[in-house]
């Protein structure tokens, strides 16, 4: 059962990692084809320093998806325990103690 | 003209050729690989694997924030789904961290001013060897009691039971860590952090240690909350660097590359290690970190007109310095991969166990 769901989890991750994949070569011809181009404005200062910002968190998500299901489609994925523990209660900070109180009428 | 128009007319961006490509991507996986495992690491060999390609320093120095923030920040993800980050704490850290990193900045002029470049080298290398050498070989000794008992749990040290004992306003509950601890204990830690990032440009080699044996966390958390430090670092330094134009676009997305590759297969490698593990590895890094820098140091020191040496022996005293570096990232990047296949076997051996 747990077989057939990691084939299944595998098979699903290079799906997506082919769609991923394609789209970051996409990113990467996109700007290397127009290198000149991307440094002229990348280098500008200013305001322009939002350019390269922008552009590395767009990469990071696409090509950090595609290595993210490359690693799972190979079946190098995190360890059970960890997996069991996320869906676990996170360890809280004891409750504080109720201090006692002094009641008029003592509670039942 | 830009902001930066007329630094960049003096800088030279590179021209890419295939084997400098070949060269960064590895440098980016092995780099992501220990970032992912222990926290930080890989900026120390990258901003000189950059030169060592032609590009000029400061835009070295720019191109490698740039790359450190989405990195970090799609390691602190990964991490946080195996329930590791301590968001808030690595927030505030991160912030405080932000502040040392000004004044580290403010020191380094001062010191170039007062001593030249030379000087200036000279103070970061001083500071990489004293601190590594004094932070590694306490973590190693831990590391190597904890390997002994083979134990998973790690016990918090007197000085981090005392800091948690500090009752001063505002006290904040970091839930993830199991914590409660005064502002005014996070705060320090965060900007020592900071001047480290401006001094030797690898703050986590005392943020990680420090969440440890300070404020008492485990091996685990911090090294994975030290993404989150290293993001808002990373971010924060970016937005400078780029202000003036520094940053090569090209040069960081081929490192990135790499990295996001390295960056996740070392986090996964943390599901399957004990906490000693990511010491081990941190404190072998660090020592020979301190190592490497010292190997640079006769450089400096003749240039000061301290010692004399001939430009050969520099020269070799360098190449050194530089091989050595690289040979303890693919060190540590093989540790942490053999760590990670022995849990991945230890693992499928357990379940075939249990039918």
């Amino acid at each position: 059962m747990a077989e057939s769901s990691g084939v299944k989890a595998r098979k699903r991750a290079i799906k997506k990692a082919l769609f991923y994949g394609v789209l970051s070569a996409g990113l990467y011809t996109a700007v290397f084809t127009h290198a000149s181009l991307v440094m002229s404005y990348f280098t500008k200062g200013g305001l322009y320093a939002l350019a390269p910002v922008v552009t590395v968190l767009v990469f990071s998500y696409v090509h950090g998806s595609l290595a993210s299901n490359v690693w799972t489609a190979l079946g190098i994925v995190a360890s059970r325990q960890a997996e069991q523990k996320r869906v676990e209660k996170p360890v809280t900070v004891p409750k504080r103690v109720e201090r006692p109180r002094l009641y008029a009428t003592p509670p039942v | 003209m830009g902001h930066g128009g007329d630094i960049l007319q003096m800088l030279k961006f590179i021209d890419l050729t295939i084997p400098g490509i070949t060269f960064l991507f590895i440098l980016g996986f092995i780099g992501g690989l220990v970032s992912g495992f222990i926290g930080s690491g890989g900026a120390f060999v990258l901003t000189p694997g950059m030169m060592s390609l032609g590009v000029p320093g400061t835009v070295a120095v720019a191109s490698n924030m740039c790359h450190k923030f989405p990195k970090a920040l799609v390691g602190a993800i990964k991490r946080y789904r195996y329930g590791q980050v301590d968001v808030k704490l690595g927030l505030i850290i991160g912030i405080s961290a932000e502040v040392g990193v000004q004044v580290g900045i403010q020191i380094q002029k001062l010191v170039l001013d007062a001593w030249g470049q030379a000087g200036s080298d000279l103070y970061v290398s001083l500071a990489f060897v004293l601190i590594l050498v004094v932070v590694g070989s306490f973590i190693q000794l831990d590391a190597s009691k904890l390997r002994k008992t083979n134990s998973a749990e790690e016990k918090s040290t007197r000085l981090a039971r005392w800091v948690q004992s500090i009752n001063l306003w505002p006290m904040i509950t970091f839930k993830k860590s199991n914590l409660r601890l005064s502002f005014w204990c996070t705060a320090p830690l965060g900007f020592a952090t900071g001047l480290m990032a401006a001094t030797i440009a690898v703050g986590g080699f005392v943020g990680v240690p420090g969440m440890i044996y300070i404020l008492g966390m485990t091996s685990l958390m911090a090294s994975a909350s030290e993404l989150v430090i290293a993001f808002v670092m990373g971010l924060g330094g970016t937005l400078i660097w780029a202000w003036y134009g520094m940053v090569d676009i090209r040069l960081v997305l081929i490192i990135l590359a790499g990295s996001l590759f390295g960056v996740q297969l070392g986090a996964i490698g943390t599901t399957f290690v004990k906490g000693y593990m990511i010491k081990y590895v941190m404190a072998i890094i660090m020592l020979t970190v301190a190592v490497s820098r010292a190997f640079a140091m006769p450089q400096y020191l003749n240039q000061l007109g301290l010692i004399s040496l001939s430009p050969k022996t520099i020269s070799i005293l360098n190449g050194i310095s530089f091989g050595s570096m690289c040979l303890i990232l693919i060190i540590g990047a093989t540790i942490v991969i053999f760590a990670t296949l022995l849990g991945m076997k230890a693992e499928r051996a357990a379940i075939l166990a249990e039918g």
